[in-house]
């Protein structure tokens, strides 16, 4: 645990500056992070290796336009396949992957980014105990006549990381490439709502810079998007470095933990004092998620009339769900493709059939598959062209399934997938 | 000649199980039983101990098998009349005792039984109801054939009726039948008799045969059954009301020694436990007090089982000997009186009921069957072969099991037959020409054809006629598309039936079938063959069950009956013309095994697979054979153990089929059944060897607890039992053997880490190893006092004997409560022990110069890895979980693997052997064939749509599915799946599909759901 100091009521700023630290001491080989555009009414996720192309990137910009677990997914395609030539398939991949270096012998350009930290650190000194780990940690590397290449930093909202944590679980991403950067987060507002703000607003005047001070002084802002309003995750669920922002004055610090022994390395490189954890942070974290429950409670539309009435089939959601991650989706294969004349059978039995016929069980389908993994970001909610609350739908469905299943989605690699091991009093809630 | 050919005698759940096992194994057999129908005693009782399954549930798919398995001829309603020759020829003379009617030719379809005007007490329902003259014993009979009883036949008797046979459209009614003789030649015998009841009625104290309301537990068994003469409604005989109080009274006829056995009859506590806990379920205000002498739940998960008869339902077990049952005249109720040992008087309670648990006893049947074989028995009258092998009999090529052995549960009883089964087959011709194979004709290819489907509506006699207008069934599938014909049948598992259904196939052309009847769980691949043989891919057929889905839950609305069963047979036509044709796979089987422990277990079962012609790759990890029994050295009647177990170790090592390795562990087992590749490491040189085999043994045993508890570690004066007895037979160290032979005062005490909280569990074989080092040191020194603190004494079965000799020979049993332990105190080295004496009803301190701790068994610590590298499962306290537990005591839901020993749970030495010989003949069944046909129905992946996300593997219980991480795509292991469909149902992507269950088949199952709703 360490204190950045913040200057001219900027965090975002402070954020970029410690981004560009680990950048040019090579800690990491890159960062996916959001930046603003020159209009500045979005902001984009970039993959960031150049320290000084980082000047637009702002993290705590809310607005929320892609769940980055997605991009993750992608990134780590080629990651996931094992290996290829001669070796045995292991018993437990489970357990071996983490031992294992990630794959080094795929292209020229990853290997000298490999060596350069490498030659950098030698030539510091002064970095005493970082070295001594870096040293201690390349030692089975080297053997070998190779060490492992500098992670790439992805900075992550939790409802990210939780995404990424469930991803993982499913077999759909590996964590070995990244360095996983939390940032605490109050909510987002939709990429309509945000764009708009920033072309009303006045000419100097910052978005971030407002929703911030309205949110670290409890106000929630109205525009705030319907998952973020309900959400009881504003805290990183995993980070191997979270960036933690509340119950501190903002304005004048923020804090940086490190999470996990990758963490820990990149950490004690960076040179930081250690001090202690805040002591507001806590009931800080508890007052806000005591807050959105209150926000949430507000909300009492009538939802599965909205989906049947308001659905156009169109599947945006699904397009958008960190969660689906099936290569080939059921509703896009011949299942669900009828003769006319079986049309004309349901329509004649009661006399309506309102078409296409499959909206509710679309999403009845989806959320199945999903609600256990769900981890409530609201991406459907701002794909929907129709404006179908899905995101609260899915929410709240989504939240008494991990009830009753005893699980949380993204809260721990370690907990086992529900429904893939038989417990005896699994369901008895229910069941009674 | 080559003797090719088994006799097994006696069909209940051993003989059948026993036959089963030399079918498999190739091997013809003969299943000799006395009464009209296999099924034995099983076949009446309700539920099962302790998973309260119901036993014909489980039962009746193995009367089905062996009733249609071509290697097994079922001789029923006969008797062994004499046997001569030796092995390996023996000359049976059979007596099969006329039925009069013609087994061949009837189809079962019960008319006669319905028409039959006499009425007689029905045997299979313990007389509690009435039967016919002419009747079939029991609904899942096999044969399922009447017999007429001649003494009751009015024909037969007074030579006028004959209804049943004007009634019989098939004429297999034949009075004029005679007894038969058959002369059968075999190369070996296995007796299979089991055992009777004890007679309640020779203990008139309790008012049995003089109340209604007083019953033997089988009579209960039977009105707990659902298809008994309540039809599972427990009420009270004399006024058909329920009973509020209940009391079983256990040891009637068993532990006694003026009335049936002195002996303990081993499964009447877990009955009783049981009847407690399903009485409870039937009914909700119910009472039950079980008064017992010791409750002993020695095997595996029974102690968790009395715990929840006790917590979750209630049952008070009471610790009293009643002394007598007297009936109340003005209510019929029951009063019981008995010492309840508080020091108080006489206590009487009053009862609605009350039940007797009457124990097992040996049978006239098996005296004579003994002396015509003359086969050896004890003094209790069962079979005696040797100490160390149970299913040895004193002659050779004759083997025993079951409860003609001993008082058995069931899983021991299925284990005993299966070790017969194999010491039976071992002596028969070499492999591998032994199977047999039903030749069916070449299969038509159907490609191009359109749907021809066929329909039979089955009757079931009247289960379902009764209920269901089956002729509106036929006339309404007649009318549906594709269906080209439609009939009506009796029985459609009966014989003739399947001939008509060939013969239709033909006739008609047919490409598929539907029959609405009863389950496919226990006739679907009868029809499956009958498809076969008349050429026709078994797979191209649909079973609608109309039976316990429809008729016999819906007897009283036979309009909406009729209308459910056309709905249900018209989804089973609509899937079988989108059906497919498929070939399971055939597997090669390698006819080598694995056999990891070197332990008693393991070398049984590695001899007894290298006896049947295999090779066996035999691992064990310390430096010499033997295991846990190296520390046994005599047994309780006094034969040294170490003679058997070098003889033993002296076999394995001589015998050139086995291949040893000592000092070795396994480091990897991959593949499957028939086909695994394993990699044994020496842990000496470090070498890797790699084996090819067809199936896996794992019998590798558990160790003695290690406890600091009293004193245990800080006193040398405190002792394990295996110290003492090692002391006892002179081996060991000088320091305690002198102070054995010189102890005046030696207390043992009993359950140290069995039945705690982190053990919840029985140890078993520790009272009875207690009372054999007591008898040896009383032996050694008649004058030493020997205490044995205890909670319940569980001298199961035959150990009852050596528990009264202890007595008897003056060793003093203090029992104590687990919430008030001994509790052992030292001053400058001598011992002391205080315990709460329950008679006198106050401390004792009792000065001890020896103190024996019956420490507990616990489960190897190296178990996991071997679960985690075979699949299979591990029960709560680390031992195997077998397949089940009650008729699968051996196997895994994991094909090709089995288990044997104390790696199963503690048992004695004379188990272990059983089971180890139960455990090579299971692995025989696999190992017997060149190869194995893998299952049809098995689910298959579409790679464009998988996502390789796991899901599958996790919830495969078969461990079927991997991920091929290089193709990140889920691959079906088709030799080990089983069809369930779990890895279908959960996979998002609809990537997985289960053959014969694809989504567009149920869909339009389904469909015809939709249309009638």
């Amino acid at each position: 645990m360490a204190i950045i100091k913040v200057k001219d009521n900027n965090p975002a700023a402070a954020i970029r500056e410690l981004l560009r630290t680990m950048l040019e001491k090579q800690l990491v080989s890159a960062i996916l992070v959001p930046q603003e555009i020159p209009s500045k009414k979005t902001v984009v996720q970039t993959l960031v290796s150049d320290p000084d192309k980082l000047d637009a990137v702002n993290p705590l910009a809310p607005i929320f336009s892609i769940n980055s677990a997605r991009i993750v997914v992608k990134m780590c395609i080629d990651q996931m396949t094992g290996p290829v030539s001669g070796q045995a398939v292991s018993e437990q991949p489970a357990e071996e992957k983490e031992a294992e270096p990630p794959e080094a012998e795929d292209s020229a350009s990853e290997q000298k980014q490999e060596q350069a930290p490498e030659q950098e650190q030698g030539k510091s000194g002064e970095q005493a105990p970082a070295e001594a780990q870096s040293a201690a940690e390349d030692e089975p590397a080297a053997a070998e006549g190779q060490s492992a290449p500098a992670p790439i930093a992805v900075v992550l909202r939790p409802c990210e990381i939780r995404a990424l944590i469930e991803l993982v679980k499913l077999q759909q991403a590996s964590l070995d490439p990244f360095l996983v950067i939390g940032v605490d987060c109050w909510g987002t507002y939709s990429v309509q709502d945000y764009a708009a703000m920033v072309t009303q607003g006045p000419q100097d005047s910052s978005v971030t810079a407002d929703f911030l001070k309205q949110v670290t002084a409890g106000n929630f802002p109205e525009e705030l998007r319907g998952a973020c309003r309900a959400c009881q995750y504003p805290v990183p669920t995993y980070a191997d470095l979270a960036i933690q922002l509340i119950g501190d004055d903002i304005s004048q610090q923020i804090r940086i933990e490190a999470q996990s022994e990758k963490g820990k390395e990149i950490f004690n490189a960076l040179g930081f004092e250690v001090t202690a954890e805040s002591k507001e942070r806590k009931s800080a974290v508890e007052k806000l998620k005591e807050a959105k429950k209150q926000l949430a409670e507000q909300d009492k539309a009538d939802f599965l009339e909205m989906i049947s009435s308001l659905c156009i089939n169109c599947h945006n959601c699904r397009a958008v769900c960190p969660i689906c991650y099936c290569k080939q989706c059921v509703f896009d294969g011949k299942v669900f493709e009828y003769p006319l004349e079986k049309y004309l059978n349901w329509s004649g039995k009661k006399g309506v059939l309102p078409v296409p016929p499959d909206k509710l069980l679309f999403h009845l389908t989806r959320m199945s598959h999903v609600a256990t993994s769900c981890v409530a970001c609201g991406q459907c909610e701002a794909a929907c062209p129709s404006g179908i609350p899905l995101g609260r739908i899915f929410q709240r469905i989504s939240t008494a399934a991990q009830e009753a299943l005893g699980y949380e989605a993204g809260r721990s690699l370690d907990d086992d997938l529900p429904l893939t091991t038989f417990r005896e009093n699994e369901l008895s809630a229910v069941e009674d | 000649m080559d003797h090719k050919q088994v006799m097994v005698i006696g069909g209940g759940i051993a003989g059948i199980q026993a036959s089963l096992d030399l079918a498999e194994m190739g091997v013809e057999v003969f299943l000799i039983e006395q009464q009209p129908s296999i099924g034995g005693r099983m076949a009446q009782l309700d539920k099962t101990f302790p998973t309260n399954d119901c036993a014909m549930c489980i039962l009746s798919p193995k009367l089905v098998e062996a009733g249609a398995n071509k290697n097994i001829h079922i001789i029923t309603n006969a008797e062994v009349q004499s046997v001569e020759g030796q092995a390996p020829s023996f000359y049976v003379k059979v007596l099969k005792h006329a039925r009069y009617v013609d087994e061949t030719r009837c189809t079962g379809c019960g008319i006669c039984m319905s028409k039959c005007p006499v009425r007689i007490p029905d045997q299979y329902n313990m007389g509690l109801s009435k039967t016919k003259c002419i009747r079939i014993p029991f609904p899942q009979a096999v044969p399922a054939v009447p017999v007429i009883s001649k003494e009751h036949c009015i024909y037969m008797q007074k030579g006028k009726c004959r209804i049943c046979e004007k009634f019989c459209e098939e004429k297999v009614i034949d009075y004029e039948q005679k007894d038969e003789l058959l002369d059968i030649e075999v190369g070996s015998i296995i007796l299979a008799v089991g055992s009777q009841e004890f007679d309640a009625k020779l203990k008139g104290e309790y008012s049995y045969g003089t109340s209604p309301n007083v019953l033997t537990s089988l009579e209960f068994e039977r009105m707990l059954s659902a298809s008994g003469p309540t039809q599972g409604h427990v009420l009270r005989p004399s006024d058909q009301k329920e009973p509020r109080r209940v009391a079983f009274l256990q040891c009637i006829g068993s532990r006694d020694m003026q009335a049936g056995g002195s002996f303990c009859s081993a499964i009447c506590c877990m009955q009783a436990a049981k009847d407690a806990i399903i009485m409870a379920e039937h009914l909700s205000n119910v009472d039950v007090s079980i008064f017992n002498m010791d409750i002993r739940a020695q095997g595996k998960d029974f102690d968790k089982f009395i715990t929840r008869a006790q917590t979750d339902y209630g049952a008070r077990f009471v610790r009293a000997r009643v002394s007598s049952v007297e009936i109340n005249p003005a209510n019929d109720n029951l009063r019981i009186r008995y010492d309840p040992n508080d020091g108080g008087p006489l206590r009487e309670e009053e009862f609605d009921m009350v039940v007797l648990s009457i124990g097992l006893q040996t049978s006239e049947q098996v005296r004579k069957l003994a002396a015509k074989l003359d086969i050896e028995l004890d003094e209790s009258g069962f079979v005696s072969g040797s100490p160390f092998d149970p299913v040895l009999t004193s002659r050779d090529g004759i083997f025993a099991c079951g409860t003609m052995t001993g008082p058995r549960d069931i899983p021991e009883t299925v284990m005993q037959a299966s070790g017969a089964a194999g010491a039976a087959a071992s002596l028969q011709a070499e492999l591998p020409e032994r199977r047999i194979k039903a030749d069916y004709p070449q299969q038509r290819d159907i490609r191009g054809e359109s749907p021809r489907v066929g329909v039979f509506i089955c009757k079931c006699g009247i289960n379902i006629a009764s209920t269901v207008d089956v002729p509106g069934v036929v006339e309404f599938a007649l009318g549906l598309p594709w269906v080209e014909h439609a009939q009506e049948l009796m029985f459609s598992c009966a014989g003739d039936s399947q001939r008509i259904i060939a013969e239709a196939i033909r006739d008609k052309n047919l490409n598929r079938v539907v029959v609405s009847a009863c389950t496919p769980r226990t006739h679907e691949s009868l029809f499956q063959g009958t498809l076969q043989s008349a050429g026709i891919n078994p797979y191209l057929f649909e079973f609608a069950n109309i039976r316990e889905h429809c008729s016999w839950v819906h007897q009283k609305e036979p309009d909406k009956a009729t209308e459910k069963a056309k709905v249900l047979t018209k989804m089973a036509i609509n899937k079988v013309i989108c059906l497919e044709p498929l070939s399971p796979k055939t597997m090669p089987v390698n006819h080598d095994a694995l056999v990891v422990g070197g332990g008693v277990a393991g070398l049984t079962a590695a001899l007894e697979l290298a006896n049947h012609g295999c090779k066996v790759h035999l691992v064990e990890r310390q430096e010499k054979f033997g295991g846990n029994f190296r520390d046994v050295h005599f047994t309780m009647d006094g034969q040294p153990s170490q003679e058997f177990l070098n003889a033993l170790i002296e076999k394995v090592t001589s015998n050139p089929n086995i291949h040893s390795y000592l000092n070795s562990d396994i480091a990897e087992v991959k593949g499957f059944v028939g086909n695994f590749k394993s990699k044994i490491h020496g842990n000496n040189n470090d070498e890797i060897t790699e084996i090819e085999h067809g199936a896996v043994i794992v019998a590798t045993g558990a160790s003695e607890l290690e406890t600091d508890e009293y004193l245990r570690g800080r006193e040398p004066g405190v002792v394990t039992l295996r110290e003492l007895e090692t002391a006892l037979a002179g081996c060991g160290t000088e320091e305690l053997k002198e102070k054995v032979n010189k102890a005046q005062s030696v207390v043992l005490i009993q359950c140290v880490g069995s039945r705690c909280d982190e053990r919840p569990y029985c140890s078993r074989i520790c009272c009875n190893k207690s009372i054999k080092n007591a008898l040896k040191l009383k032996e050694q020194n008649p004058d030493t006092n020997i205490y044995v603190l205890y909670r319940d004494i569980r001298a199961y079965g035959l150990h009852e004997l050596d528990y009264r000799q202890a007595r008897e020979k003056g060793i003093i049993f203090i029992r104590y409560q687990e919430d008030d332990k001994p509790v052992v105190t030292s001053e400058n080295g001598a011992l002391k022990v205080h315990i709460f004496e329950p008679t006198l009803r106050r401390k004792v301190l009792i000065e001890a110069d020896l103190i024996g701790l019956a420490v507990g068994i616990a489960a190897g610590s190296e178990n996991k890895v071997i679960s985690q590298m075979l699949k299979i499962p591990l029960n709560s306290e680390g031992f195997f979980l077998e397949a089940h537990v009650k008729l699968r005591p051996v196997d895994f839901a994991t094909d090709g693997v089995f288990v044997c020993g104390l790696a199963h749970y503690p048992k004695d030495v004379s188990e272990s052997v059983a089971q180890a010989r139960a455990a090579a003949a299971r692995a025989m069944t696999v190992l017997s064939k060149d190869t194995i046909e893998a299952e049809g129905k098995v689910s298959q992946v579409r790679a464009e749509c998988c996502a390789a996300c796991g899901a599958c593997v996790a919830v495969c219980p078969y461990a079927a599915i991997e991920i091929d991480e290089i193709n990140r795509v889920a691959v079906v292991n088709e030799s080990l799946c089983k069809g369930c469909g779990a890895c279908s149902a959960t996979c998002r992507s609809c990537a997985i599909d289960l053959r014969g269950f694809r989504d567009e088949q149920l869909v339009v199952a389904m469909e015809a759901i939709v249309e009638w709703l």
